[in-house]
């Protein structure tokens, strides 16, 4: 077993992040009004989600 | 890799395309609402609490009545004049009289902040919590992965206030129509409520104000709420920590921490505490007041008991848990001291979480918070004296950690009924859950085959049912608040005081809490499970999570118990356990 370095993954990370804004931009899209800036504001949003979980994917198969 | 306990199939995906379906309607349903965007808060603090929020004993001014419209006896209310405007001679006295014109504004200002005070400090108490509960998880699992037991309980802090302030508490509250103990909340309009209208029946769903605490909910007396109901949402999302301990992958895990809070825990609480379907029972159907759980044995403790069930099913046990036969091994926590510190803690933090939910210590029946207080105390401990003798009398010895889980569990059982309900009643609710929890650890052990390290889901999923039921049981009909519960007059009365409809509304609610929370999270941890994967390696788990998740011991490599011995010289004055993290 090798603990430390080799477990390292800085990718989880950035998955957490995009995973994040995604969520932020989402529930800024929903809450006000409709309009096309909160349409693309909910479509950036949901395409954070999905970034966020290929990242992490990508964390997994690399960890 | 060793993988167990795994089950899904076509369960699952039916379980999906509902839930998807379900997500859609709420977002077509709720998208641009937010009637709160176009109201105006109180950031100042200077609008908040006048002199319609004194409260007066009016003589022979309106009463409140029950569903049978007989008087409750009530007279405690906004004072009106006779015709019933509030409080319109000191409106008339305005230029006669400025000094009382005044005072009644300074009477109404400090009534409201009393109860912000209050409720501030309550919500201070139960922050605390968290720490007792880090203690309390991290005291029962094992040193070599204390580590990231503690940093999960630390980091859900974090992670759950986030999620609740992007979008939680909009989702549970953003149509509750007001604050009136907090003296506004008024951009927390009721039509911001997603409602379905069936048969001429509103089923409230879910909330819509009050995102990012913005436009109108950008108000002093919404930010109390927010706080109060915060660091509750934390709590249930804490307790899934315990019951998934030393094998849950922390990435896993903060997702988790947002799904929590922005999904799991609002919408349940929504329909519970938000003015949502639950609430409505008794004014919809006449089921007693519908749903009334006072500080939340169902909406925090059942809620957080039962993400932590479909967490661990999904996880599996841990590895040397269960036996090739199915018998299960008992794996002994690092530090029972750091375990009963905590339960101090949690039961110290209690006094905050059930006397504060009465969003006030002013008017309106909330002087019953000295009452709450002591049901509190008596549950809790006529529970762990319960639960220490039956372990003692089955077992042969008082076990400590199934008496500090009896504590917790009338502390969990206690929270819904403790505004309801008399001191004897609390010991009796409180002398059950101390036995309740004893058999619910032997079920999932021994039948369920479920690995809860320390108990979560025995305490808080089961014992919390318990307290729900319990409500419509043993209140006995003498709280006032107001004079109104859920939008039903009178008071809130169980079976054994004489209302059968309280009990219908109680166990709609604890079935409702087990279905949709239990199936929400068992279809959100398989979804991760597929993705990202929930379960650290075997080996990772073997040795211990916490240098393979955390990179750095909780306590010095020589610590009994702390994993593999890998000893990493300190060098540049670095501890061991800090180099150990840089290795």
């Amino acid at each position: 077993m090798n603990y430390g370095a080799k477990e390292a993954n800085s990718k989880e990370a950035m998955g957490l992040v995009v995973f994040v804004i995604g969520l932020v931009l989402l529930a800024a899209g929903w809450a006000y009004g409709l309009g096309i800036f909160q349409v693309v504001l909910v479509v950036l949003g949901l395409a954070g989600f999905v970034a966020g979980f290929v990242v992490l994917r990508g964390a997994k198969a690399e960890g | 890799m060793l993988r167990v306990h795994r089950s899904g199939g076509w369960l699952t995906q039916w379980w999906l395309i509902f839930l998807g379906l379900m997500l859609t309607g709420v977002v077509i349903a709720g998208c641009g609402r937010s009637p709160a965007a176009d109201l105006k808060g109180d950031p100042g603090g200077i609008a908040t609490g006048t002199k319609s929020d004194v409260v007066a004993q009016v003589a022979g001014g309106p009463q409140f009545v029950d569903k049978n419209g007989k008087p409750t006896g009530d007279v405690t209310q906004a004072a009106k004049d006779k015709d019933g405007n509030p409080l319109s001679e000191i409106d008339a006295a305005k230029d006669k009289e400025p000094l009382a014109y005044s005072l009644a504004n300074m009477v109404g200002q400090n009534r409201i902040a009393v109860n912000i005070v209050w409720t501030l400090v309550a919500g201070f108490l139960v922050m605390f919590m968290q720490a007792g509960f880090a203690l309390v998880e991290t005291g029962f699992t094992r040193a070599k992965s204390a580590a990231h037991t503690m940093m999960m309980n630390f980091m859900i802090y974090g992670l759950g206030m986030l999620g609740y302030f992007i979008a939680g508490f909009a989702f549970q509250f953003g149509g509750i129509g007001g604050l009136a103990t907090l003296g506004g909340g008024s951009a927390l309009t009721s039509a911001g409520e997603v409602t379905l209208n069936i048969a001429g029946k509103p089923f409230g769903l879910i909330g819509t104000n009050g995102f990012f605490l913005s436009g109108g909910t950008y108000d002093v007396s919404i930010a109390v709420m927010f706080l109060f109901q915060m660091v509750f949402m934390d709590t249930a999302a804490t307790i899934p920590t315990g019951a998934m301990a030393e094998r849950w992958k922390f990435s896993a895990f903060c997702i988790f921490g947002f799904f929590c809070s922005t999904v799991t825990y609002p919408v349940f609480g929504n329909w519970g505490w938000g003015g949502g379907w639950l609430a409505q029972l008794g004014s919809n159907f006449g089921f007693g007041h519908g749903y009334a759980d006072f500080a939340g044995s169902g909406v925090v403790h059942a809620v957080g008991g039962w993400m932590g069930l479909a967490g661990a099913i999904v996880l599996g046990p841990r590895i040397g848990k269960f036996n090739k036969d199915g018998s299960p091994n008992t794996i002994a926590g690092h530090n029972l001291t750091l375990a009963i510190l905590g339960t101090f803690i949690l039961a110290f933090g209690w006094f905050g979480f059930n006397p504060g939910s009465t969003l006030a210590a002013s008017g309106s029946g909330a002087l019953r918070i000295g009452l709450i207080a002591v049901n509190t105390m008596l549950a809790g401990a006529a529970a762990s004296l319960s639960a220490m003798l039956y372990m003692w009398w089955t077992k042969g010895k008082p076990d400590p950690s199934m008496t500090v889980n009896g504590i917790l569990a009338g502390l969990v059982a206690i929270t819904a009924p403790s505004g309801f309900v008399s001191p004897v009643s609390s010991v009796i609710i409180g002398l059950i859950a101390g036995v309740l929890v004893c058999w619910a650890v032997w079920f999932f052990d021994n039948i369920a085959k479920v690995d809860d390290p320390v108990g979560a889901i025995s305490v808080h999923g089961v014992c919390g049912t318990w307290g729900v039921i319990a409500v419509g049981l043993f209140a006995d009909g003498t709280s006032n608040y107001g004079g109104v519960w859920n939008g039903v007059g009178g008071s809130v009365t169980g079976l054994f005081f004489g209302d059968a409809g309280q009990l219908v509304a109680q166990l709609i609610g604890a079935i409702t809490c087990f279905v949709y929370v239990g199936g929400v999270s068992y279809i959100f941890f398989r979804v991760v499970d597929k993705l990202i994967g929930m379960r650290t390696p075997a080996e990772t788990e073997l040795g211990g999570l916490d240098i393979p998740e955390m990179g750095a011991y909780a306590y010095p490599v020589d610590f009994p118990g702390t994993g593999p011995v890998n000893p990493v010289p300190a060098s540049n004055g670095a501890t061991a356990t800090s180099a150990a993290s840089l290795a």
